[in-house]
């Protein structure tokens, strides 16, 4: 087996908000093209990983790379460079409502000075691909159902054929059939276009099929990284019972704040 | 001694709020001098400003006009001065009350937009995703409401200075009684450049601070919806307070300067 650098490589990462830990020595890598699912309960850190890594948020000690290239404390224009490699879907799609759905889509194109005319038929193009027809476009992402919010997202996510997309609880909200929707158009998005992924979720149907590899996160750090088929019989009493959604065993929910 | 742990605390946290202020401020700033700028995104904000503000300043500035004449009248009246109505009229419009109420409605209209606007696109990690699209918050959602402020506020003020002396010219010649051409002469004889001009200024500080605030307190809203709404009575409620603060300073530095 070759090794390859990690396109995505996170060391030692730590990262708190006043007492409160949230990654306490979290280390990641993401090969090249591979998918990579973190799961994790609700607050364990997995969204403020994420951020970290897009540059949202600054890690107060580690380090995090992209391309072998370490982003943290990068000038502005270098983040910038470093972004236009990045596509990625919120939560909540994070759709700009002031603009029509098919600007959303060309937005990064329209700021880089692609002509509108030529935006446009790109919009229309990467909704298409997402299962949206043309007239879609011209609405407003206020007149959008949230299964169509999440297509839209993904169609601005890819706009650019990025080489990372990063998924933040993609199919959360939504029902079963289109959560399977949202999942297998993630899967083709992502092969067609080559990129490397990074996904975070607690839906482990959707952690299983968009991952090749999934990793748990658990009090700030990583504590089971493998293939996606060998979650199941992964041997760790965390992950077992986070994936069977049993109540009782080594992860305690806190009730009380 | 612990009856000094509030005061301190507040005390800090007020010393906290404006050094935010104060950089946010700064790094708003530098980015209006460096490209890229978003000319579409600065025309909307200027029509939304300017435009749509038109009928709002304007009614204030008729009944402003209208109620200063009669009311200038009824004092004038008592020592036999009627005839200083006009020139009552058009140097309290343009000096003072155009740039200082039109302000005031601008705030309650545009700023509580504003904060409202960028706060929602903030809990909605709308703000986030521009950062992810390679486009920089202060350069997008920022700089264009500064630029739309600054220089429609002075054009808002300019309109409603002439529609503030028209309000007062019906009454005075309607109600009151004027020879129409007199109490425009009154009016043309008294007026210096510097009366507009003064108010002029003020009006583009002003509009520096409405948006400043509207950006600046959606900008910081956290908390869901609620934090929206308290994001959009500070907005409103810092900007009137500062404008008339600095509607004092500016009046205080004109009238030094001989004005």
């Amino acid at each position: 087996m070759t090794e390859t650098r990690p396109k995505i490589s996170l060391k030692d990462v730590h990262k708190a908000f006043g007492p409160k830990t949230v990654l306490d020595g979290l280390d990641l890598d993401v090969a090249e093209g591979r998918s990579m699912v973190v799961i994790g309960g609700s607050g364990v850190g997995k969204s403020v990983m994420l951020k970290c890594i897009l540059g949202l948020l600054t890690p107060d000690s580690g380090s995090v790379e992209i391309d072998g290239v370490s982003v943290l404390g990068l000038p502005a224009g270098e983040r910038d460079r470093v972004n236009r490699k990045v596509g990625m879907l919120f939560q909540s799609a994070a759709l700009f409502d002031s603009l029509p759905v098919w600007e959303n889509v060309a937005f990064r194109l329209l700021s880089d000075g692609t002509g509108r005319d030529e935006a446009r038929e790109i919009a229309v193009r990467k909704l298409a691909q997402v299962g949206l027809r043309r007239n879609v476009g011209h609405l407003s992402p206020a007149d959008l159902s949230g299964g169509m919010r999440k297509r839209v997202g993904l169609a601005r996510a890819i706009a650019g054929d990025p080489e990372i997309i990063f998924f933040d609880e993609p199919t959360t909200g939504l029902d079963p059939i289109m959560s399977g929707v949202i999942n297998e158009l993630i899967v083709s998005c992502v092969r067609e276009l080559g990129a490397t992924a990074l996904s975070i979720t607690h839906d482990m149907a959707s952690a299983q099929k968009i991952g090749d590899r999934i990793a748990m996160i658990y009090n700030g750090r990583i504590i089971w990284n493998g293939p996606a088929d060998e979650v199941a019989g992964s041997g760790n009493e965390l992950v077992e019972q986070f994936i069977n959604g049993r109540t009782g065993g080594p992860i305690q929910m806190a009730l009380r704040a | 001694m612990n009856f000094l742990q509030p005061i301190g605390r507040v005390f800090i946290g007020f010393l906290g709020s404006i050094g935010r202020l104060t950089m946010f401020t700064g790094i708003a700033l530098s980015h209006v001098v460096r490209p890229p700028w978003y000319p579409r995104i600065i025309l909307r904000q200027m029509i939304e400003i300017g435009y749509f503000s038109l009928p709002v300043v304007g009614l204030t500035a008729v009944f402003t006009g209208m109620v200063l004449a009669l009311q200038s009248f009824t004092g004038f009246a008592r020592f036999n001065a009627e005839g200083a109505v006009a020139n009552v009229v058009v140097l309290s419009i343009t000096r003072e009350l155009g740039p200082v109420l039109a302000g005031l409605m601008v705030s309650g209209r545009i700023g509580a937009s504003m904060a409202a606007e960028i706060g929602t696109m903030r809990v909605t990690e709308q703000v986030d995703a521009l950062t992810t699209l390679s486009t920089n918050p202060f350069k997008y959602l920022v700089v264009p409401r500064f630029i739309a402020g600054v220089t429609m506020l002075p054009v808002l003020v300019l309109i409603a200075d002439i529609i503030g002396v028209m309000g007062g010219y019906l009454i005075g010649v309607f109600e009151l009684g004027f020879n129409a051409a007199n109490y425009l002469q009154n009016t043309w004889d008294f007026l210096t450049a510097f009366d507009v001009i003064s108010g002029l200024v003020k009006a583009a500080v002003f509009g520096f601070i409405i948006t400043l605030m509207g950006c600046y307190h959606g900008y910081h809203s956290q908390g869901g919806a609620q934090g929206v709404g308290q994001a959009t009575t500070n907005a409103v409620v810092s900007a009137s307070i500062l404008i008339l603060c600095f509607d004092y300073i500016l009046t205080a530095i004109f009238f030094a300067a001989g004005g």
